[in-house]
């Protein structure tokens, strides 16, 4: 088997001697004509080095070695790099991740054509087959496009233009890295199916590599699990999804199908019923109506609407789901809720108290009760503070005396499953999940009545997420504070809200009881939305 | 604290490509107004910082001893006794018609524009001189140092580039001087060849002090062109476009040089200020009559108003060359057109 | 935004070659400045009319001027007179500067709007001539000296306190601060400002260097510092004159700017490297 590819112990390390760092530890792999292998892994696991590795596209300060390294019967390591030049591109291509990182931003569309088509032996009529590939691949107006930079075109125009690009060198394998993962969902779907449709024609092979385990099993033949530099398993995809031999690649199905929903929701524990209950006679914390946002637009010429008449409540004790693609306003709506922005129109009232317009200095007395979890765990701790430093700051501004506060932070930080320890560490120093905990200490650390969660699983690994996201609903129901989560993942957002509020270009859609969304909803944007998720509870028939 | 836009763009359209040039001839007006107003702002605070600066212009010309009545008469003559605004106002519509008044100290009663007619050429073709060396010799080691990364010729490379910007003009000069003037006899190592009598003479003799300015901003540009080459060398576009199976000197030249130019370009626009200031000393140095020897005289000799017309000569040079680079660069980089 | 904190930086500078050779030669011209003239036999001032421009000796190592003054102890006594002026000129633009960077770069609206078109006037005229007319202007002391340089060099770092503190303005950490209910003022120094010091420490280090040449130059062409007193930019003003009979004082004098601003850069360039996330790689 194995007569296009066939790779045998691939090692890959940056740098020598002491410092050098092996993030492929030798891996096998082996690819047939047509067929397509999915490689997924969290960040970090190798999965992108393999395929780079198979192209040599590897910076320099990269070692690659090989037991062998195959490519259609000939050896790819002791080829000198002019002959690698002429395999690349026509035999050999890859489609990245950023489509938009993908093109020379100083040339046209139609220059980057001329210069594939030239690849392929073409001297004339680059314009005409240029139009009819974009045509192909359905992107409007190709005509015009041609003659268009790519900053002018969207991310998903883009990628449809750097497939019929690909598709344009008639390429034997395919590395597709992650090609999807920068796209809204409906657009992600479309670009899927033209991949599959431009590997048919031209009955290439395709080595997708992707860290999404729905889209994986919707499209592989073949599956393999790549953790920490190592190919942990690899096989048959619905012999990996449904049987899967290492406890690894086990851990990792579990965690997606929990979020999926296979294991029951956190919002119908009973406590959170019964704690909806008890309040459900209070009046709203957030009253918001017609609100607007405006922004001075790119390039500063206009204004932009972010937020664009949205009116809904938030009850106390409940999470309130805001669900949507990037553009979609709800970041702006979540931080406009803490009145980080400044409305344009329309009121915004907390606990009866007209917010709307309060002015920064006596907005301080209320910032306290409403508390925030950012998207970026990186990025929500000052890289010059310890995490007990950070965890500090937000005690000492909730007034708690400075002879507690050691007392305090431990507590904190076991509450959030951390342990003492941690509060010595700089937030370099910990991965993604635990600074995300660490931002769910420093929120609670100011009794907080409400908390904004924004996109606070998504730059995490599937296999912390499901934790993450326990803490926090188990958090909210004991502090019985409101939430408001902010999502585009549709599984996590079934998975936590009790409510849900679709947006979509700044407007809100529709709100409803998050079952009632899923299962009947109200307009087509959600209808499309739905049917463009992949569960992969569904998918393995789990 | 001010409201940026937190997402990207919105909802994008294919615009017509004819709008793209319209836009591009906006945003030159726009530059260009700016620049004439950030002029006209520059020169104010100039003839204001004169105005204000202690002692007074009568008495430096016409000696301490002076009579109060010869005082009020100097300075009827030449407006002083005006309000500072209206003085300032009759001294730029002067200015717009090429008329900077009439030196006070350095050629008593000449007037200034004539005496800056054959200076103002000079220093320019200096500059300019200057500049091209500069641009020349980072090319040739910021690509080289690129291109050979951390290996022996970048690291040589480099080295040059670190004594090049310790080594200040003024001292350079006489090094030069030392060895390419005294002791090889190469170039003539005092006094100055009008280009346009004489293009060759002209390059020749200004050879040593145009290398002298050139110098220390040679070494800023080819660190800068090493540094964005480099960088770009990073980007995925590069990586895409090797992936393509591009020849590698096609990548080089299109992609990654392509892109470097507009940073380098823009660092260039900025050091401006520096070539200037560089003028100044190495003119005095090499005995060339230019505008930086001018400057200076006036400054020994306190002659205010040819001190003004230089300094915002000077800052003029300054703007026209920022608004130039500037709009290049926006001209190269289609993102910024739009 | 992943900065490290000062433990590892200390021992990644000790294993950086270029810094560490900054820092040996920094630390070389200090002592030599501050260690010098105290222990040399001869005041700067110190005529000898009996050794007028006499070459390298052992009584005067680099020779001596044409007043017989002792060219070492003058070049070293210049050197602390032209340091202590670059480093005051650097140390208020980058307060100042700095200052006016981040508070334009929080407040934003018109606070921006007029910071920053002050900053982009002060930057429209060529460094030189500006320092020049203020000299001229307002006298030729040592105090308008430092506010001449400082003043040249205020946009820069207006510049880089302005675009960093952008950078930084909408992470998370700050938007925490302010639902904390922290002051701006307190934001602003607590949460900002230690993660934009390190570009603004890197110009400070580059802006050093450029301090000297500016002071250097305002001296040689005898509107800085005024004898006599001695400055780098003066000894070599005068060593030009003999130039041709005594080229020591000229050549002794230009080494020694040269030694300090290599030094200076050498320094600059690995705090650059090692602060600078985007130029750091594997390696």
């Amino acid at each position: 088997m194995g007569d296009l590819v066939d790779l045998k112990q691939l090692r890959v390390s940056f740098g020598k001697g002491e410092g050098r760092t092996e993030v492929l530890k030798g891996v096998d792999v082996t690819l047939s004509r047509g067929e397509i292998l999915g490689i997924i892994g969290e960040s970090g696991s190798g999965k992108t080095m393999t395929g780079l590795a198979l192209l040599r596209l590897l910076p320099q300060t990269a070692t690659v070695t090989a037991e062998r390294m195959d490519f259609e019967g000939s050896d790819l390591q002791s080829m000198p790099d002019r002959d690698f030049d002429e395999l690349r591109g026509v035999s050999m291509a890859m489609v990245f991740q950023d489509p938009v990182g993908s093109f020379n931003p100083c040339k046209t569309i139609g220059w980057h054509f001329e210069h594939a088509l030239r690849r392929t032996g073409r001297t004339e009529g680059f314009r005409d087959e240029t139009v009819r590939l974009l045509n192909e691949v359905g992107v409007r107006r190709a005509d015009e496009t041609v003659s268009l930079y790519p900053h002018q075109l969207s991310g998903g125009m883009l990628q449809r233009a750097l497939i019929a690009l690909v598709a344009s060198l008639q390429p034997r394998l395919i590395v597709a890295d992650e090609p999807t993962t920068n796209l809204d969902k409906i657009i992600e779907k479309q670009v899927l199916d033209l991949f599959l449709d431009m590997r048919r024609k031209l009955d290439a092979s395709v080595i997708f590599v992707t860290h999404d385990m729905p889209v994986a099993a919707s499209f592989c033949h073949r599956i393999a699990v790549m953790n920490a530099g190592e190919m942990v398993e690899i096989g048959p995809t619905e012999q990996v999804f449904r049987s899967p031999r290492h406890p690894y690649t086990r851990r990792l199905i579990d965690t997606a199908l929990e979020l999926a929903g296979v294991k029951g929701r956190p919002k119908a524990s009973a406590a959170h019923r019964a704690l909806l209950e008890a309040r459900a006679d209070e009046p709203p914390l957030y009253k918001v109506r017609d609100l607007s946002i405006t922004f001075r637009g790119p390039g500063k010429r206009g204004l932009f609407r972010a937020i664009d008449g949205v009116s809904f409540d938030v009850m106390p004790g409940e999470i309130l789901g805001i669900l949507g693609e990037s553009g979609s306003g709800k970041t702006t709506l979540g931080r406009t809720l803490l009145r980080l922005y400044d409305p344009a129109e329309g009121s915004i009232t907390y606990r009866g108290r007209d917010i709307t317009h309060l002015p920064e200095r006596r907005l301080r007395g209320f910032r306290r009760e409403m508390q925030m979890i950012f998207q970026d765990p990186g990025g929500s701790f000052n890289p010059r503070k310890t995490i007990g430093g950070s965890l500090r700051e937000a005690l000492v501004a909730a007034d708690v005396p400075a002879s507690q506060i050691p007392g305090r932070i431990t507590a904190l930080l076991e509450r959030v499953e951390l342990q003492a320890l941690h509060a010595e560490r700089y937030a370099h120093e910990m991965s993604g999940g635990q600074l995300q905990r660490v931002a769910i200490a420093r929120a609670i650390a100011l009794n907080p009545k409400v908390i904004v969660a924004d996109e606070a699983v998504s730059k995490l690994d599937v296999s912390v997420r499901a934790g993450v996201l326990n803490l926090l609903t188990d958090i909210q129901t004991e502090m019985g504070l409101s939430m408001i989560f902010i999502t585009h993942d549709l599984d996590v957002a079934r998975h936590v809200c009790d409510r849900i509020a679709v947006m979509y270009h700044g407007k809100l859609l529709e709100i409803g009881p998050t079952e009632d969304v899923f299962t009947n909803p109200a307009t087509d944007y959600t209808r499309s939305l739905l049917a463009a998720h992949h569960n992969l509870a569904d998918l393995i028939g789990a | 604290m001010s409201q940026s836009d937190p997402v990207s763009g919105g909802s994008r359209s294919l615009p017509a490509r004819e709008r793209a040039g319209y836009r591009r001839l906006m945003l030159l007006g726009g530059k260009l107004l700016s620049a004439l107003v950030l002029l006209l702002v520059g020169s104010l605070v100039v003839f204001l910082t004169i105005q204000a600066a202690p002692g007074s212009a009568a008495l430096s010309v016409l000696g301490e001893q002076a009579t109060p009545e010869a005082v009020a008469a100097f300075e009827r003559r030449h407006g002083l006794d005006q309000p500072v605004l209206v003085q300032y106002l009759a001294w730029l519509g002067n200015a717009l018609r090429g008329d900077f008044g009439v030196s006070l100290s350095i050629a008593s009663g000449q007037q200034i524009s004539s005496l800056m007619a054959s200076k103002l050429p000079t220093t320019l073709f200096l500059g300019a001189y200057a500049l091209v060396l500069a641009i020349a010799i980072s090319l040739v080691l910021g690509i080289y140092a690129a291109r050979h990364r951390g290996k022996t010729g970048d690291t040589v490379a480099t080295s040059i580039s670190v004594l090049g910007i310790s080594m200040p003009d003024f001292w350079l000069s006489y090094v030069l001087i030392f060895f390419f003037g005294l002791s090889l006899g190469w170039f003539p190592t005092y006094g100055y060849v009008s280009p346009f009598v004489d293009l060759p003479g002209a390059l020749h003799a200004g050879f040593l002090p145009a290398l002298a300015i050139a110098a220390p901003m040679a070494a800023v540009f080819s660190r800068t062109l090493r540094a964005v080459l480099l960088e770009t060398m990073t980007r995925p576009y590069v990586t895409a476009a090797r992936s393509f199976g591009l020849k590698p000197r096609f990548v080089f030249v299109h992609f990654i040089f392509r892109n470097a130019l507009i940073p380098y370009l823009t660092i260039i626009g900025l050091q401006i200020r520096y070539i200037l200031g560089g003028v100044v000393v190495v003119e005095r140095i090499f005995g060339i009559p230019g505008m930086g020897s001018f400057m200076v005289d006036g400054a020994f000799l306190r002659d205010l108003p040819v001190l003004l017309a230089c300094t915002v000569t000077f800052l003029a040079i300054v703007v026209l060359v920022n608004t130039l680079t500037d709009a290049l660069c926006s001209f190269l980089d289609p993102r910024r057109s739009r | 935004m992943s900065l490290f904190h000062r433990n590892s930086l200390a021992r990644r500078f000790l294993h950086h070659r270029t810094a560490l050779a900054g820092l040996v030669i920094c630390t070389c011209v200090l002592l030599a400045v501050i260690v010098g003239p105290l222990i040399l036999p001869y005041g700067p001032e110190d005529m000898d009319f009996m050794a007028t421009l006499s070459p390298p000796s052992m009584a005067h190592p680099l020779g001596t001027d044409s007043f017989g003054r002792d060219v070492l102890v003058r070049v070293l006594n210049g050197g602390q007179v032209s340091l202590t002026i670059s480093f005051l000129a650097i140390a208020l633009a980058t307060v100042v500067g700095g200052g006016m960077g981040l508070a334009a770069a929080y407040h934003g609206g018109w606070t921006d709007v007029i910071l920053m078109r002050f900053a982009d006037l002060l930057f429209a005229f060529p460094s030189f001539i500006l320092a020049l007319l203020l000299m001229v202007m307002f006298g030729f002391s040592t105090s308008n000296i430092i506010f001449a340089i400082a003043l040249v060099y205020l946009p820069i770092f207006a510049r880089i306190a302005r675009n960093s503190t952008l950078l930084v303005r909408d992470e998370p950490f700050v938007q925490a601060a302010r639902l904390m209910g922290r002051r701006p003022v307190a934001i602003m120094l607590t949460q900002i400002l230690p993660n934009i010091s390190a570009p603004l420490l890197v110009q400070a280090s580059a802006g050093m260097a450029f301090a000297i040449i500016l002071e250097a130059g305002l001296s040689f062409i005898g509107l800085g510092v005024q004898p006599p007193t001695p400055s780098l930019g003066g000894i070599m003003s005068d060593g030009r004159e003999y130039f041709s009979r005594a080229p020591w004082v000229l050549t002794m004098s230009g080494l020694a700017i040269s030694v300090a601003l290599l030094g200076i850069n050498l320094l600059g360039d690995g705090l650059r490297d090692l602060t600078d996330p985007r130029l750091r790689e594997r390696n």
